[in-house]
């Protein structure tokens, strides 16, 4: 058999010169590394360490990058009393006004694309430094109601579970400034070539900036090609999960915040009217039955003394019909899509739900959600969607025909 | 772990290398212990709950070694090999076929067998194979003493144990159990110097051909594969894309395996010798993945027979060990037909060859090129089946290659990714491999494999890594672009083999 050649050599000559490669090496590396991790941590191109920084004052791009290492750091550093859970929408639609909640630290830790999954993550994770006081939490029927991972990002690693959190974060974070992209970022920002187009996300405490938006949507093409797709029904191709197992993760956790006396608001997203009708189309039961399900997990915490209210926002009202823009692209005032509704659409959802003085300039928008009255509650919003669908032929063609 | 991880750059291969020289101060076989508890860290590392299945393979196959070599009878000796044997199948068919033959069953008898959904451990393939030819080496006297610390840790050897290549223990045992007067912990400073320095920067270069080339080609592999009709352009630039991936990504592993025993003063085979410069199908195999080419013929074709018993029984032995090759790279048809493709081309060489003998002058460039091209084109077609998901994708994917689904260039192709694509090509076809640039000259080169100056591509770029500051400051200049894209992992392809 013939050997197979192997990896063995001749020695060679000159090997007093090896030392002197293998230091060159070492060495070389050692420097640009270091000066790469300098470079990097210090500019934080991503803002993944700053919370309460003078550099929140420089303009980033549009789209964040690394949210979830964002926001896990600052609810670290930051210890809210006050958080919102829930996607984009709470991210995008709910400002953190600070008269809210006087004397409070608020954070808003919703994440793009979070399920209910991530948002207990969230809560577990800023609950480990500091259990809030106050949970302000937004609810959505279809995919991202789930146990499971939405937001690909949030890994376990950015959750804390022991006391050398703090530690590790510094570690996950050398690490993370160890990579072509941020070297990228750094450099871009250093010669002026990076986008300035908002304030980062942590400036205005975890809400994306209306500025950023203004970017996004215009990137994107604008709002009136964003709800052409829901009228197309070309959205969300998955089915819903079934919602009973998340729903007993979503009760167990109100149960344990309930016992240590958090306040807890519920609100269902107030999703424009056309995107209430994509899902009533496609699961209209399910739907109903997720509502009914969510009024009697708190009513049930309620009766227990909790300090809970769960308010749907969605369906058909006067901000969820508002008139969505034809080609010519008018932008809307309580939505940025059929999806994502503004910060003003937000501040109202606000008032209603924590019931203050200008909660009455809206009387029309959001319905506390009970047991003894969600029947009535469904059967008003059948009867308004069938209504919108006249009033809106055009835009409900491809939604309304098995709406009823 | 993987290799190309931060924990294993980092934190793993510093201690290793730490605890080996010290280790090594008091000999060779301590130095192996300390390998072999840094080999279960690492194995473990993945599921540290495989670690006794690992173990329990190691310990049978040792105890049947044992028992071979302590027996005189034949017929007790026989049986020693086949329980061995049948142990090492059993596992490896239990582990990483039984679905698949459950799934074939349901589909040929239209039955509904469940699956058992089992998780195939780590390396399984690897150190069956390498553990197989182990016994077998012992039945037939190749190997005249055992003992257990060794075999433990040439068996569960970390470099090789993820992804090859395949081990021989009679190159092996010396390494692992020389008297201390031999080791590389006694020998002179400068001596553990060149290896650590010639270890690294072969390691460097494999870290590099994953990460920086294999990895930068993924985009391109995707689409062609997953697209329903893919068209001709797409396919080609796919396939193309797939045939560099696969080679950097493998021979990437191989390197940095080979590096870092190398680093330890330990030499383990080699298993690539730029394949892509084959100028024919046997040469292809005598160049890829040389470990396991070496395995199936001294374990399966040369066992079944070999070209002792006529040209039927030569050509019949050719395709069953091509077509057993082919399942061992995974439970899927589409490896069976990639072996039997590949089992197909030796049969048609060795056929045209009995025609037609080869001359004795030397081909002239133009000719050697047409053999190239015209083997190139070979393994391509067959990287088609071995990389598509089923069967039928392999087929549309064929049609396309033919622009039976139109030629239209493909939209979301980013230019760097053309470039890695073209850069890699060059690597390939035009300058020397790794070994030929770090091992200089090419060590054993046995007649089977042609030799550098046989091979006209190896010549344009003459690069032979030396000692000097040139070389180590780019070595550090790699390593660095390499950490600086460790956050995108992607697992090395031949890990799930």
């Amino acid at each position: 058999m013939p050997p197979l050649p192997s990896s063995s050599l001749p020695r060679t000559t000159a090997a007093t010169n090896f030392p002197a490669s293998l230091w060159t090496s070492g060495l070389t590396a050692l420097l640009l590394l270091t000066t790469v991790v300098t470079l990097n941590y210090r500019i934080d191109p991503y803002f993944l360490h700053q919370w309460d920084s003078p550099l929140l004052k420089r303009m980033s791009p549009a789209q964040p990058k690394l949210s979830p290492w964002i926001k896990t750091y600052a609810a670290y550093r930051y210890q809210p009393d006050v958080v919102f859970l829930g996607s984009s929408r709470t991210e995008i639609g709910l400002p953190v006004d600070l008269a809210f909640f006087p004397g409070k630290k608020v954070l808003n830790l919703s994440l793009s694309g979070g399920s209910i999954g991530d948002s207990l993550t969230m809560l577990q994770h800023t609950s480990f430094f500091h259990r809030p006081e106050t949970i302000v939490w937004g609810l959505e029927y279809g995919p991202l109601f789930q146990n499971n991972n939405g937001n690909s990002d949030l890994t376990p690693n950015l959750i804390a579970h022991d006391q050398w959190y703090g530690l590790r974060r510094f570690w996950m974070h050398i690490k993370r400034t160890l990579a072509m992209d941020m070297s990228i970022a750094s450099w871009n920002i250093l010669t002026g070539q990076s986008e300035q187009i908002c304030l980062p996300i942590m400036a205005t405490h975890g809400h994306k900036p209306t500025r950023c938006l203004v970017k996004i949507m215009a990137d994107e093409g604008g709002t009136a090609k964003a709800f052409a797709a829901i009228m197309n029904e070309e959205e969300y191709p998955e089915t819903p999960p079934p919602f009973a197992p998340v729903m007993e993760a979503l009760d167990a956790a109100i149960g344990d915040y309930c016992q240590q006396g958090t306040t807890i608001r519920l609100f269902i997203q107030p999703l424009h009217a056309l995107n209430e009708l994509y899902w009533q189309k496609r699961s209209g039961r399910d739907m109903d039955n997720w509502k009914r399900e969510l009024s009697t997990m708190t009513d049930k915490r309620q009766q227990q003394g909790c300090d809970i209210r769960l308010m749907d926002f969605g369906g058909i009202n006067p901000v969820t019909t508002e008139e969505i823009p034809q080609a010519s692209g008018k932008e809307m005032r309580y939505y940025w899509e059929h999806s994502h509704y503004s910060s003003e659409a937000g501040t109202m959802l606000m008032h209603r739900l924590f019931a203050t003085p200008q909660a009455a300039t809206s009387p029309d928008f959001g319905v506390l959600l009970q047991p003894d009255t969600i029947e009535q509650h469904l059967e008003q919003q059948r009867q308004a969607r069938i209504a919108y669908c006249q009033r809106y032929p055009r835009e409900t063609v491809k939604l309304q025909s098995k709406v009823e | 772990m993987v290799f190309n991880s931060f924990p294993f750059i980092f934190i793993f291969l510093p201690l290793t290398l730490a605890g080996f020289f010290l280790l090594g101060r008091k000999g060779r076989p301590w130095a192996a212990s300390g390998l072999t508890l840094a080999s279960l860290v690492f194995y473990g590392w993945w599921d540290y709950r495989y670690l006794p299945l690992l173990l329990l393979s190691v310990s049978l196959n040792y105890w049947a070694g044992h028992r071979i070599l302590q027996t005189a009878h034949a017929v007790t000796r026989k049986r020693w090999l086949i329980l061995a044997l049948s142990i090492n199948l059993l596992l490896l068919a239990f582990f990483k076929y039984v679905d698949f033959f459950l799934q074939s069953i349901n589909g040929v008898a239209s039955q509904n067998f469940p699956l058992l959904h089992i998780i195939m451990p780590l390396g399984i393939s690897f150190f069956s194979f390498t553990q197989i030819a182990f016994v077998v080496d012992a039945y037939y006297g190749k190997i005249q003493k055992i003992s257990f610390f060794p075999y433990l840790a040439f068996a569960t050897y970390f470099p090789y144990i993820v992804s090859g290549p395949i081990l021989d223990y009679k190159e092996m045992a010396p390494q692992l159990t020389a008297p201390a007067a031999d080791t590389a912990a006694v020998q002179c400073l400068s001596s553990k110097s060149e290896n650590i320095a010639r270890g690294l920067a072969l390691f460097v270069c494999g870290l590099a051909k994953k990460i920086l080339i294999a990895d930068n080609l993924i985009p391109l592999v995707s689409p062609a594969f997953s697209d329903h009709n893919p068209q001709l352009i797409q396919v080609w630039l796919g396939l193309l894309a797939y045939s560099f991936q696969l080679y950097f990504d493998f021979s990437g592993y191989s390197d940095m395996a080979i590096g870092v025993s190398r680093m330890m003063g330990i030499d383990i085979p080699l298993n690539f010798n730029s394949p892509y410069k084959a100028t024919s199908i046997s040469d292809f195999w005598q160049r890829w993945h040389i470990s396991l080419s070496r395995f199936l013929r001294n374990y399966l074709y040369i066992p079944l027979g070999g070209n002792r018993c006529g040209s039927f029984n030569r050509y019949r032995n050719l395709m069953l060990t091509m077509l057993l090759g082919g399942l061992w790279h995974g439970a899927n048809w589409t490896f069976v037909v990639w072996g039997g493709l590949h089992g197909l081309y030796l049969c048609i060489q060795h056929g045209w060859q009995a025609i037609r003998p080869a001359s004795t002058q030397k081909p002239s460039l133009l000719t050697r090129l047409s053999y190239r091209t015209l083997t190139l084109l070979a393994v391509l077609l067959a990287w088609c089946f071995f990389r598509a998901p089923n069967v039928s994708t392999a087929l549309q994917v064929l049609a396309g290659m033919i622009g039976m689904n139109g030629i239209s260039w493909p939209g979301d192709v980013e230019p760097f990714t053309l470039i890695v694509l073209a850069g890699s090509a060059f690597l390939a076809f035009f300058l020397p491999n790794s070994q030929e640039i770090f091992f200089t000259p090419l060590p054993v080169v046995p007649p089977t494999m042609p030799s550098q100056t046989n091979n006209p591509a190896t010549a344009i770029v003459p690069l032979r890594w030396s000692a000097n500051w040139q070389w180590g400051l780019a070595t550090g200049i790699v390593f660095t672009l390499c950490v600086l894209n460790l956050n995108r992992i992607a697992g090395f392809i031949y890990v799930q083999f």
